[in-house]
């Protein structure tokens, strides 16, 4: 018997009310809010001035030009805003569910827990991220700084939401390691670590590191690859690599989620 | 006491340590690609010395007090540290050094493997052993300059509601002046001047460039200086906020 009825149109439905909600609240607090943008738009300029401090050195960054660096800029501003809008805030709060135990009224839900976990309410207060992203974007792309070719678009398309995927599997992974662990509130710091590579290109970093963002905690598909597909740097194969890794990241996350999940008893037993 | 406390979070504490050291990792590849592509392989060598040396220094001189005294003025917790036979602030002081001991087991590893892999990278480029005890004293004002700092900070909350806010702002000042997103070497000179004048540069960046042998003896001395006078003045505005806050504080509930 089937006790939920998971179609996507009715998660759709909840995720709409939820939405209005957390919009509704972040409106209660319109300064912060503000000041949040504010704020956003100050780490915009001076990621801007360190590209700009970088070119005074040297004409391309281990073959990336200005407009290119600031292409992968534009993008993680965007890539992450989304993520952080809808996603990021919710996981980085659930160890403490763990820990309290008031997981409890979200396993009890008639929504798949992990669904609801992950996109719980919507954060707002993020979205001068995602507007300096589009901005950076449109400017870059019309002042010619870099050149486009039609076809890389559908390329770069596919590979963008293969790391939208990749990305969340990688969160839902780390988050699960809180039903292990039973306390894990240096998650958000953990987060932290994930987005500190994003902004500037994979390939400045030696093979180690290279390697390990490519393979293990594949953060190199979530800005890096979708940057170099728009460019035209790379061939139909990434994508192919981006399809693969983007399966296997979602089939670890969701063994990583189920078998935390299966251990979890809550706070009082 | 505090060491009881602190085990408890051990894993938690790592993780974060790990997180705060990859934004200086991430620079140290950067700057270390933009020195190779300008075709300078010692300022290259500099550069990638200069970081671990950041690493290094800014774990000593974090400053974390000034958050959790904020919070403990706004929810009127503080009442209760202050009846207590000692000053609050020897409790942070102890709290922060305990806790700083296991933050370091992540620079130290790095400095070490640093040093067996690429000893010819140090060859010179790091301070001659008879000027180290004055980088120590750096350090140790850097040290108190980044805590009265976070102090001075979390005492506004006896006046603003939100100080929080306050302190993300000053999170980018600290992550530019510090020389951590750009080191100063690399800054264009009227910006370097400018940035001087702020307290930050000499938290994390002076101390590091001292270390990684970018300073003539006299200006390790200037610095010093510069550095003592930051604590005096910085001193000067904690006791006074302390004093002026206590006489119109009064505990919620």
């Amino acid at each position: 018997m089937r006790l939920q009825d998971n179609n996507v149109l009715r998660l759709a439905r909840v995720w709409v009310s939820l939405a209005k909600i957390s919009i509704i609240r972040e409106m209660e607090f319109r300064a912060n809010f503000l000041l949040g943008i504010i704020r956003q738009f100050l780490w915009l300029l001076t990621f801007l001035f360190s590209i700009s401090v970088v070119f005074q050195h040297t004409q391309a960054l281990h073959g990336w030009s200005k407009g290119e660096v600031i292409l992968i800029l534009a993008l993680s501003r965007l890539f992450e805003g989304i993520l952080d809008i809808a996603i990021t805030p919710n996981i980085s709060q659930f160890p403490s569910f763990v820990q309290k135990g008031s997981f409890d009224y979200i396993v009890t839900k008639p929504l798949p827990a992990q669904l609801y976990t992950a996109f719980r309410t919507i954060n707002i207060y993020v979205l001068g991220n995602v507007m300096a992203g589009i901005g950076l974007l449109v400017w870059v792309i019309t002042s010619g700084s870099i050149h486009i070719e039609l076809q890389s678009v559908p390329v770069f398309i596919w590979v963008s939401s293969m790391g939208l995927i990749i990305f969340y599997s990688i969160l839902v992974t780390t988050a699960s390691l809180a039903f292990f662990l039973e306390r894990l509130e240096a998650l958000w710091g953990l987060m932290n670590l994930y987005t500190e590579p994003l902004t500037v290109p994979i390939d400045i970093f030696p093979r180690v590191p290279r390697l390990l963002f490519t393979y293990i905690i594949p953060i190199a598909f979530i800005v890096f690859v979708p940057a170099q597909a728009l460019v035209g740097k790379v061939d139909w194969h990434t994508g192919v690599l981006a399809t693969g890794i983007a399966i296997v990241s979602l089939t670890i996350a969701n063994i990583a989620w189920r078998t935390g999940i299966s251990r979890y008893t809550s706070a009082s037993s | 006491m505090e060491w009881s406390r602190l085990l408890q979070y051990r894993a938690d504490i790592l993780l974060w340590t790990l997180a705060t050291t990859m934004s200086p990792l991430v620079s140290m590849a950067l700057w270390y690609t933009v020195a190779i592509s300008a075709g300078n392989e010692k300022m290259a060598h500099t550069t990638a010395i200069y970081y671990i040396f950041v690493l290094f220094v800014s774990t000593a001189t974090l400053a974390w007090a000034g958050y959790f005294i904020a919070q403990e003025i706004l929810n009127g917790e503080i009442a209760k540290s202050l009846m207590k036979p000692f000053s609050l602030f020897w409790g942070h002081i102890v709290g922060n050094i305990v806790e700083k001991t296991l933050r370091f087991l992540v620079p130290v590893p790095i400095l070490i493997v640093a040093l067996i892999f690429f000893k010819d990278f140090f060859k010179g480029s790091v301070l001659s052993p008879s000027l180290l005890p004055l980088a120590l004293v750096s350090i140790i004002l850097a040290t108190c300059i980044g805590s009265l700092i976070d102090i001075s900070l979390g005492l506004l909350a006896f006046w603003l509601e939100d100080a929080m806010q306050i302190r993300r702002f000053q999170d980018l000042l600290y992550q530019i002046g510090s020389g951590i997103l750009i080191p100063y070497s690399f800054f264009p000179s009227s910006i370097h001047t400018a940035l001087s004048f702020l307290p930050y540069r000499y938290i994390v960046s002076a101390p590091a460039e001292m270390l990684s042998n970018q300073m003539t003896t006299l200006e390790i001395f200037r610095v010093l200086g510069i550095q003592a006078i930051w604590v005096l003045l910085l001193f000067i505005i904690v006791r006074f906020e302390w004093k002026r806050g206590l006489a119109r504080y009064a505990p919620p509930g």
